[in-house]
């Protein structure tokens, strides 16, 4: 559907902002979310930025930059239930909303003058307001003619500010540097410097031949939003995944081989969950070992049959761990399924097992049932530790629908 | 161990902060924040909060004094405690509320409090204790210490 006006709307330090709805105690105390491990800063208040604290900095420097800092462990399901608040309240206020990702969202704007009986700039405070008040998160709010336009103007009102771009809006781009665009990076940021282009608007006012030359389609896609031509549309539902990856830490260098095992093993176990959840089966299993992000292992092995089994993944990530190099801890891993296709589109083979076994499947029911990974495979019994705290049952991927990790 | 907790100051009457001068002890992390109550157990006169027979009191945090005869101490290990180890002090349960505590530099949100349990010595003068446990992987790696509080209503 083809929208005149599209909102972007941003939460401000949307983690944070989360655990203060449910803890007054936090309003106002330089605060940072943990991650998974409890090692790194993923979310800090404005109050802990100010102290020069960064996203990703771990805590025993976060602590020295600000100490009377307070930090909380991550609730990532306690946060889909504040985004999915805001989305659902979003949904009210506008027909079409894409889940972005867990704290950003687009929507058609074009409604909002009516809805709110206001001019937009007003309605968009409005909107604003009643976000605050009815989920009790602080949101920034960008309204333009397209979506990149919309994401510059949530990002430059940031925090609690709200932006409303119109089409001829040299000003607003001369201010914004290239590097702030969504999609470019610092390759391409460099690419375009070295062509003088620095601000937003030498960006739109470059030849548009060059831009598709120097950063391809999808360069001259950013052109174009930029002139306030809207390329991309909203869109309402998730394409289907090309691939789909579970891993991360393994909470600590490690080279016993038996967690690292263990690892691999609750990593299966997950991947098959998501498999299970979009219904899809993988023709592809690759395994990717960062040793200290220093050293990078890759193995890859076609399935016999397209699968979402237990056996079968196990079987083919097992040799490939094998043959990984063991000269150097291991730090994060990554099981990822490639070539997927959906359940019902297959053809069954009467040569190999079937897709997913009758284990699979109690243990899926069982599952379902009792909590996650109430039945395991054995294998990941060193990771007591893991398995003993139920928070760590729940990530950020787990959340489904968004466009967007 | 968890050397120190805070707890916000609207939320202690005000007698109790002029009865034992808490006045003294308030902080405030930023302009913005509420102003909080600090107890550490480095105080001159350690205490805590705790809700101890259906009210809000401040006690002692545990005892420095040899010539009492409760335990010489600020914490209580829970295993310990389940042992039967400390059942000649006639130890009571006790509920100690904090909003955030201090374990090796790094402060951290309490939801709800921490357990603790309450001795009264032979004066009848009471000493509470915080109980503690094997840290969880989480704590471990935010604090860097092997034990944690028994916190109530949830884990770290």
């Amino acid at each position: 559907m083809v929208t005149t006006l599209i909102g972007h709307i941003d939460s401000d330090c949307f983690y944070v902002s989360c655990e203060r709805i449910r803890s007054y105690s936090l309003r106002g105390v330089p605060c940072g979310v943990l991650g998974n491990q409890g090692a790194c800063v993923i979310a800090k208040s404005y109050e802990l930025k100010a102290y020069g604290v960064k996203t990703g900095h771990p805590i025993w420097e976060a602590k020295k930059l600000c100490p009377h800092a307070v930090f909380v462990k991550r609730d990532f399901r306690w946060y889909e239930v504040i985004s999915r608040r805001l989305l659902d309240l979003l949904k009210t206020v506008s027909p079409l909303v894409e889940y972005y990702s867990i704290d950003e969202m687009f929507f058609d704007a074009s409604e909002l003058q009516r809805y709110f009986q206001l001019p937009l700039e007003a309605a968009t405070r409005a909107l604003q307001t009643l976000v605050q008040e009815e989920v009790g998160v602080p949101v920034s709010i960008g309204i333009a003619p397209s979506r990149t336009l919309a994401k510059l103007g949530s990002d430059a009102a940031k925090p609690f500010g709200v932006q409303v771009i119109e089409r001829d809006c040299e000003q607003f781009l001369r201010k914004q540097p290239v590097g702030e665009l969504c999609g470019i990076g610092s390759r391409s940021e460099r690419k375009l410097r070295d062509r003088n282009i620095h601000t937003c608007w030498d960006y739109r006012q470059a030849d548009r031949l060059l831009i598709r030359n120097l950063l391809t389609i999808k360069g001259e896609a950013l052109w174009w939003e930029l002139r306030g031509d809207a390329v991309s549309s909203i869109q309402t539902t998730r394409p289907p995944h090309k691939a789909i990856a579970r891993g991360g830490s393994c909470g600590g260098k490690t080279m016993d081989a038996d967690r690292i095992r263990a690892w691999a093993v609750r990593n299966i176990e997950r991947l098959i969950e998501a498999l299970d959840h979009h219904r899809v089966y993988a023709r592809h299993i690759s395994l990717q070992i960062d040793a200290n992000k220093t050293a990078l292992w890759l193995g890859r092995t076609p399935l016999a049959v397209p699968s979402a089994s237990f056996r079968m993944i196990y079987d083919a990530v097992m040799p490939m761990l094998a043959a990984a190099p063991t000269t150097h801890p291991v730090s994060h891993m990554h099981i990822i399924a490639e070539n997927l296709t959906w359940r019902d589109r297959i053809q069954k083979s009467l040569f190999f097992e079937d897709a997913q076994s009758p284990l699979d499947q109690i243990k899926r029911d069982i599952n379902q049932k009792l909590g996650r990974f109430a039945i395991r495979s054995a294998e990941t019994l060193p990771l007591h530790e893991i398995y003993h705290d139920a928070t760590h049952n729940y990530d950020i991927c787990d959340i489904s629908g968004k466009m967007c990790f | 161990m968890c050397t120190g907790i805070t707890i916000a100051w609207r939320d202690i009457p005000t007698r109790l902060i002029r009865k034992h001068q808490l006045d003294e002890r308030i902080i405030q992390r930023s302009e913005t924040a509420d102003k909080e109550i600090l107890f550490m157990q480095r105080h001159r006169q350690p205490l805590l909060p705790v809700f101890y027979q259906g009210e809000l009191q401040i006690l002692p945090w545990g005892n420095r004094h040899r010539h009492n005869n409760a335990p010489l101490a600020w914490w209580c290990e829970l295993a310990t405690l389940q042992s039967g180890a400390w059942s000649l002090y006639h130890p009571e349960p006790v509920e100690i509320l904090a909003n955030f505590g201090l374990e090796r530099g790094v402060w951290f949100q309490i939801r709800e409090g921490i357990q603790g349990a309450i001795i009264h010595d032979q004066h009848e003068q009471p000493c509470v204790y915080m109980l503690l446990q094997p840290a969880s992987h989480y704590y471990q790696v935010m604090t860097g210490y092997h034990r944690e509080p028994v916190f109530l209503g949830e884990q770290i």
